[in-house]
Parts: structure tokens; sequence; C-alpha cells
């Protein structure tokens, strides 16, 4: 339980001009006085140095401090040289002895409160809550001249030098919390464990330092982004307030700052107030603080007053003098600053192998990405999905505005070269990059990387299936026509692609039978040469290698996706006999067995549907995928309602 | 390298010569401020010899030979052993300024005395006796006496001593009544009755001792503390020290001028409390200094 007393003096007085604890009060760093909780926005290396000149009788200079601060994480340390942090005393104590009419002897006293170091450390729990603490080291150096009798045969004095010191520890805890943006409240120990060793003469104990038990609560808050209102209260009824304002200057910052403080030690009531000019930068900061004092700061004081009341502020009480000081901090960032992250990222669409540049157009996943800085931010997103691609796949650049936050896709380029057979979890790495030579966020997340020959059911993407490997289709199609070649010769060439068309139908068909997916997966397709060489497939498999051997000899095909029965969908293909309306009597007088497109010139073409599956002759197969095509597309009007669609392959 | 050994240097210069030690705070004593104290040294020779002639507990002789004669009347409290005795004294040196008496060195230690008429306090006629001093020559204690001198003495109001009772914060009638002349007076004030108190403390887990003196305090100007040994020897009071400080009530003497007091030649030290009203008077053309006291002596053996 903390005994508060209200004993003391003022304790929370740092010595620097701006004095709450927020984002822009970089002072923060050094001031373990108010800022207990050893709360810091460094984000990696800090230091800080303080040199003034205290205005005494005469005018005297001194290093007040010196800190080196490091941010770990969530984790801050920093550790401070405090040489300026001392006050000495001197009492004459006005002892005199005539001795043999000698002049007589003044004793002195001297009382050295010094604040050596101090170390202080916290831990941001989150973005509004941090705890920390910090330990201070003080010294007490007393000098007590005395004159001790000495009794011989005669009687006299012998001047004597008694040094006396204690060593104090003191250690507080504290905390810094941001409920709202623009408000921070900063609650602490004062006093809350102190360690000392005794002095040896107990006459000493009147003047040590006071550590009497306190709790402090400092609240800061910004009406505006570089305004600053901060309250500093102790319960020993001292506090201090005040205002601080800063100006954009290109890309820096100056401003000033103006504390008063009322310490119950000191008179008057505004015991004093603390001035300051402070410039900000990126990598560093300079603070001007004059330190100015209401009372008549005169060189002396009363010697039972100081016996009675001590001090418990080193280096603010009613004996100190009027400072000015210039701080300066250095911000040395070896980290990469992060100037984007992640808020999360969706998984759009698991991985097929086969359908290698679908991705190029459709993201694998989309990230939300929030721009951490107040300008305008160009984001090259990257990523690697373990197994697929070894290098780094980028997306395109994305730009966010200050503050804001973005959709960023990742597309994705599936290497021909893919082999895997079965599907596999992996891992996808997403990386956002910015100006930096490192990535500024990083997020990781599962993917369904399926097998080479996995097929998402979309009759669209069996081009890929098509597509690939047709050096294989080339060889093979050629050779069936290369054996037929006395039969092609005697073609009209007018019908030159139709028969081509059915010499290999008729060639290839021979050898196959009808089988469904492997894997009784309608999501399993084969490429052509793996048709051929297993002699069967599906309805897919089938249509697939077909189109693929046409396709390879320049006949145009189309996939026709019959999906009335959305359970049991069928493809078959048609393909292009280039021959134009007028000459489709050439192949059939029927005029339900083919079927009038237009290219890409506008000009109308003869197409004719095959259905492989039916593994019979090219009449047949033409017949039967006609009578469906016609039932089907044409008479219960399947194109129009898009129960049957017509998907070219190219 | 050398410019970062340039710049470390330069670091260093700065630091050494760029700072002060910050000005102190000179702490003044206030005027009522009872720790300051100004020791006088008393019995620099510790072989010297002070007579005790009743002229109070102190074992100072005052330094007779400053003055033309003396009235001094003192109250006098003598605590040891768990006792206390009340002293009234009441004493008239004459001096002949012109017979002063030296030590075979050649100091001044006194002056052979005149009786000149009949002395009253409170219309007591003081009796005549001698006044004897003593010193030491080669080695030798020797006594002489000077004169007479005029005195009355009473302890614990015993009806065989003199009918004197020393009135604290009061005032005594003196009267001179020369045997050619008319007779003069005047009254003597008396401060009041002062009761000391000595503790000798010894301070923890340190092998010192110090006195803490208290008293009440009535801030009167002239107000001193001595502080003597009682000599193993004869039981006598030997003055060291005359400590002048405030009548304010506590004094600490400290370790200091206490520890090398030789425990082998004394055993008990005597701290007397001195409030003194003193003034120079005149009669029949003659400058008097008139001493009146009021005496608290305290004997305690040393730890």
């Amino acid at each position: 339980m903390l005994n508060v007393l209200s004993a003391s003096g003022q304790t929370s007085f740092g010595l620097n001009g701006m004095y709450g604890v927020s984002e822009e009060s970089f002072t923060s760093l050094n001031s373990y006085e108010y800022n207990i909780s050893n709360y810091s926005v460094i984000k990696d290396w800090g230091f800080s140095f303080t040199y003034g000149g205290e205005f005494a009788s005469s005018v005297t200079s001194n290093l007040y401090q010196i800190t080196a601060a490091k941010t770990f994480g969530s984790h801050f340390i920093s550790f401070r040289y405090t040489p300026g942090y001392q006050k000495e005393f001197v009492f004459k104590s006005g002892e005199a002895i005539p001795y043999n009419n000698t002049e007589p002897i003044n004793l002195e006293s001297r009382f050295l409160f010094k604040e050596l170091f101090g170390a202080g450390y916290s831990y941001r729990i989150n973005s509004d809550l941090s705890i920390g603490f910090n330990v201070r080291y003080f010294k007490q150096d007393f000098t007590n001249e005395n004159v001790s009798a000495i009794f011989s045969d005669t009687i006299y004095f012998v001047r004597e030098t008694e040094e006396d010191n204690s060593e104090l520890w003191k250690t507080d805890i504290g905390l810094v919390w941001k409920p709202l943006d623009r408000l921070v409240i900063n609650l602490g120990s004062i006093n809350l464990l102190t360690f000392n060793s005794e002095f040896t003469n107990e006459d000493n104990y009147d003047f040590e330092i006071r550590t009497d038990k306190a709790l402090f609560a400092g609240i800061n808050y910004s009406p505006s982004k570089y305004f600053n209102l901060h309250l500093n209260l102790e319960t020993n009824n001292s506090f201090l307030s005040g205002l601080s304002y800063l100006f954009d200057l290109n890309k820096n910052k100056l401003g000033f700052a103006v504390s008063a403080f009322h310490d119950t030690e000191q008179d008057p009531f505004v015991a004093g107030i603390i001035p300051a000019i402070i410039f900000t930068s990126k990598y560093f900061d300079l603070s001007l603080t004059y330190v100015k004092y209401f009372s008549d700061r005169n060189s002396t004081g009363s010697y039972s007053n100081f016996k009675t009341d001590g001090i418990s502020n080193i280096i603010n009480n009613k004996y100190s003098y009027d400072k000015l000081l210039l701080t300066t901090n250095f911000k040395l960032n070896t980290l990469v600053e992060q100037r984007v992250k992640f808020l999360g990222v969706e998984i759009k669409q698991n991985i097929y192998p086969a359908l290698n540049d679908k991705y190029i157009d459709n993201p694998v996943a989309t990230a939300k990405v929030l721009n951490l800085t107040n300008e305008k931010i160009d984001v090259k997103p990257f990523m690697i999905i373990n197994g697929i691609s070894e290098d780094k796949l980028q997306s395109p650049i994305v730009s966010i505005p200050p503050y804001d936050t973005s959709e960023v896709n990742y597309y994705a380029v599936i290497s021909e070269n893919y082999t895997g057979v079965n599907p596999e979890i992996t891992y996808a790495n997403f990386y956002l990059m910015t100006v930096n030579d490192d990535f500024d966020d990083e997020y990781q997340k599962a993917l369904l990387v399926n097998g080479i020959n996995a097929w998402d059911g979309n009759v669209n993407n069996l081009r890929y299936f098509i597509q690939r490997d047709m050096d294989f289709s080339v060889k093979y199609s050629k050779s069936i026509l290369a054996k037929n070649k006395s039969e092609i010769d005697t073609v009209a060439n007018a019908l030159s692609d139709f028969y081509k068309a059915k010499i290999i139908f008729n060639s290839f068909i021979e050898n196959l039978t009808y089988t469904s997916d492997p894997r009784a997966s309608s999501e399993y397709v084969q490429y052509p040469n793996q048709t051929l060489e297993l002699k069967g497939g599906d309805c897919d498999d089938l249509s697939v290698c077909y189109s693929s051997l046409l396709e390879s000899i320049g006949i145009e095909t189309a996939l026709v996706d019959y999906r009335t029965n959305p359970i049991l969908r069928h493809v078959n293909i048609m393909f292009n006999t280039k021959l134009t309306p007028n000459q489709a009597s050439l192949i059939s007088g029927n005029d339900t067995k083919y079927f009038i497109r237009k290219n890409e010139s506008g000009d109308d073409e003869v197409w004719i549907p095959i259905e492989i599956t039916s593994l019979s002759d090219f009449e047949s197969a033409w017949t039967i995928a006609s009578d469906k095509f016609q039932t089907e597309a044409i008479n219960n009007f399947g194109l129009v309602k898009g129960d049957v669609q017509i998907i070219d392959v190219y | 390298m050398k410019k970062l050994f340039l710049y470390i240097m330069l670091l260093g210069a700065f630091l050494y010569y760029g700072c002060d030690t910050p000005g102190p705070t000179e702490l003044i004593a206030d005027p009522n401020e009872s720790d300051n104290l100004e020791v006088e040294i008393i019995g620099k020779d510790l072989d010297n010899e002070y007579y005790s002639n009743g002229f109070d507990t102190t074992g100072v002789t005052d330094v007779v030979q400053d003055y033309a004669s003396i009235i001094s009347v003192s109250g006098i409290k003598l605590t040891r052993d768990g006792r206390t005795d009340n002293i009234s004294t009441a004493l008239t040196f004459l001096f002949d300024r012109t017979k002063p008496f030296r030590t075979p060195q050649g100091n001044i230690i006194g002056y052979n005395t005149i009786v000149p008429g009949i002395i009253k306090f409170n219309d007591v006629t003081a009796r005549i006796t001698n006044y004897r001093v003593r010193y030491r020559e080669a080695g030798v204690l020797i006594d002489t006496v000077l004169g007479k001198k005029y005195e009355l003495f009473n302890i614990n109001g015993r009806v065989f001593n003199d009918p004197f009772i020393f009135p604290y914060n009061s005032a005594i009638s003196f009267l001179y009544n020369p045997f050619v002349g008319p007779s003069s007076g005047f009254d003597i004030i008396t401060p009041k009755e002062i009761t000391g108190n000595v503790k000798l403390v010894r301070l923890p887990n340190q092998n010192k001792i110090r006195a803490e003196l208290t008293w009440q305090g009535e801030n009167v100007n002239n107000f001193s503390i001595i502080l003597g040994g009682v000599r193993n020897s004869n039981q006598q009071v030997f003055p060291f020290f005359r400590i002048k400080t405030n009548d304010d009530g506590r004094l600490v003497i400290p370790d200091s001028i206490l520890k090398n007091i030789p425990r082998d030649r004394f055993n008990k030290i005597s701290i007397t409390f001195v409030r003194k009203y003193d003034k120079l008077a005149q009669i029949q053309n003659t400058e008097l200094y008139v001493s009146s006291q009021s005496i608290h002596t305290i004997i305690v053996e040393l730890p």
C-alpha cells in the first residue's frame, strides 16, 4: 500500500521545455522525473545531451545529462548519466575558537547531493498502453569540519574533517495510456521503493534528501495535431501545467512550449515558468529552455530551514537558481522504418497450376494495407508461394494516401514446369515494399495448391489443358495427316480443314475408351498426351485432347458447355470448317448439323459440333453432337438462357 | 579513424573544460541558532591551579585584574551523586591597583585588597575573610593571602551559615558604608533560576559520546556553559572550555570536544550553566564590576 504523504516538494520536474508525454514530446527520452514509465516513441536508437548554465552569483555551466536509449520491438530501455544533477550547500558554522590570540577558526560543513545515473525500462503492451519503471542512483556526500580537543600538557584544538556519505536508490513504476488519439494519461509513483545506506554520523540524518512517497498523474491533450496541453499533478499538491505548439517548417517542425509550476515548498504560488523554443526534425531535435523562478534566488539560505525541511529534488528546490539549457536529441534509425503494414490478407482462390496465366488477371489474394505515414506512398506488393515460385512475384504498384488503408492485390504466374500431381497445403508469403531496401511488412497465410491435373470445374479453364504441351499435339496430328496425305490431297481446298478434322478424329478415336476420372472427380483433367497414353478419358479429357489436336494444325475449336443439368454437366467441342454458309452443302444438306458463327472480321463461317465420347466414327460423333446442340442450344434456347455456352479455346 | 579520434578528443575536452561545479548555496545560521558554538579554552595548562575560593562552582576564577573592584552575587546549585546543594554567595573584592601580585614569571594574578568600610547585601553584613590565591612555583604549589574580601555564604539555608539566600529573578540591595564618608548603594538585579539537565548519549554503532544539554531558555544575552573535568586527585573542578551560546534551552556538545578528555586524570566532567547579569557601577569614584549570576553545575561520570 502506498503511503501517500504530502511533505515533500515537487519531484516530477524535468529540466526540458516540453513536459507532457506525447508523440511529439521528444524530451521524455531523458526525463525520468515526469516520464516515470520510461515511455518513448524512439524507433531504434536515441541519444540525448543537455548542456546548460546556472545563474547563481556567478554563471556556471555543466553537462546536465547524457542519455542513450534503444528500442527492441516492444521493449525500450534507456540509461542516463547526469553529472549536472547536483546541488551543494555550504554552512559556515560560526564556531569561533580563540586560540593563542589567533583568528577564530570558522568551521565549514558541505552538503553535496548528486544524482549520478539512472536506467529505465518500458514495455509497450499495445499501441495504447505502455508500462515501465525507472531506477535512479543518488549520492549524498557530506563534509563536516569540526574541532577536536586535545588534552596534553595544554589543551588545544585541531581541525578535523569528517566525511560521511550515503547512497540512495529509488525505483518507481508508471504507465502511459492513450484512451483517445489525442489524449494521453500518464500515471506513476514517486519514491515507491527507496534503498539507502545510512550515514555514519546520525547528525547527518537531518539533511538527507527527502523521499516521501506520493503519486503522479499527467494528462496530455492535443486539440489539434501540433498543439498540446499538459497538466502534471502530484498528490503532494504540487503541479506543473503548460502548453506547446509546433509549426511545420518544410519537413521539420519549429515551436514553443511554456510551463508553469507550483511547488508546495516554494514561493510564490506559481514558483516559476519554463519557456522553451523547440526544433524537431527526422533525425534530431533541439530545445532551448529557460527555467525562471519568480522568487529572489540569492546565494544564501537559512541553515535551520534547510535542516528542518531539507530538499526532495536536486534540480528543483527552493534553493535552485535560474537555468538556461540546450538539449539535443539524436534519433538514429538503423532499422527499416515501417511505412506501411498489413491489416489482413484474404486468400481469394486456391491455386490450380494448370491454369497458369489465369492468376495474372485474377488475384490470388487481396491484402488490406495501412499507410503509417503522413505522405502518399507507392507500395510494391511481392509474393512467394512456397513450392510454386522460387522468385518473388511482383504485383502492380498501389498508391495509398496518408494514414489511409487500401486493398492490394497479389497476382501470380504459375510456372509451366510445375509437375506436382497431388494437392498440397503450402504457405504464401506476402510482402510490402516501399522506399526501403527491405520489406516494410510481411504476412504469411496458408494456401491450397492443387495437382497439375486439377481443374476448377469452369469449362472456360479447360483451354489451359488444351494449350499445354502443344508440341506433342502438333507431332501427333501431323503424323496422322502424313499417313493420310494422299486422301487429303484429293480434297478440295475449301474442305481441307473438315477432312483433316475427320481424319484425325477417326484415327485417334480408334484406340480410345471412355473412362471416368481416376479419382471419381469431375475436377481431374488429363492433358492430351496423357489421354492418348492412357487410351481413354471422360468427356473433358476427350474434348481437350481432340481440341488440342485440331488447334495444333490450325483448326479453330470451341468448347460447348452443357449446363442444363447442373449435377451432370457435359462438354464437347465444335470446330471451324472455314466453309462459308454457301459452301455448307458440301459437307451436309441438313442445316441442323452445322452452325454459322461470325469470325473476327464479321464473316460467317460454318462450325460443326463433335461428340467425342461417342467413340464412334466421325459421322456419328457429328450427328450426336448436332442433335444435342440443336435440341439444347437452339430448340430449348440454351444459348439464350445460358444453359449452353460456347467457349473459344483461343 | 583520425576524424573519430579527433571528435572524441574534442568531446572529452568539452566535457572537461566546459563543466563547472554548480554554484553552492551558502547557509546562514539564524541569530537564535543553538548549534552555533563559540568555544573558548579556559584552562590551557592542565597543571594550572585554580583556587576554589567560593566565587562560584565553575572552577573559574575571573580575570580579576581587568577590574578595579568586583561585586559578585551568585545563586548556585551543585548537582552531584544524585544530590543538589543550593548555595548563595555574595562577594566583594576591593583592589588596591597600585599593588599587583605577580607570579615568578611576571604574570599578574591579582592585587592586594583593602577593606575601607562595611558592606551589606540585603542588610546582611558581609564577613571579612582572607583573599587567597594559589600558584605554582618551581613545581611547588604555593598558597598566599593577598588581603581581605567581603563574603556571605550559605548552603541549603543552614542557620549556622550567613543568613543570606540568593533571591532569583529579583534584586539584592548593596550597601557600602565607608569608615569615612557617607554610605552609598544600589540594587543588583538577579537572573531567573537556571536548572540544567545533562544527558550523555553514546551514539549507536559508533564509539562516540555527546552531551545533550537542556535548560529553560530565557534568552539572556550573557549566557555560557563551562565544561570542566573533575580531577581524580582532589575532586576539584578544572575548567576546560567556556562555550558561549544562546540562552535558548538546548546545546549539544559533540564527541570531538569530549572524546579526548584524559580519563586517567579526570573521571568526571562538570557542566556549569551560567546565566549572568553584569554591569559597571560607581561608588565614590571607584568603578565596580557587578556580576549577578544564576549557576547550575552538574557533575557526571564519563561513561
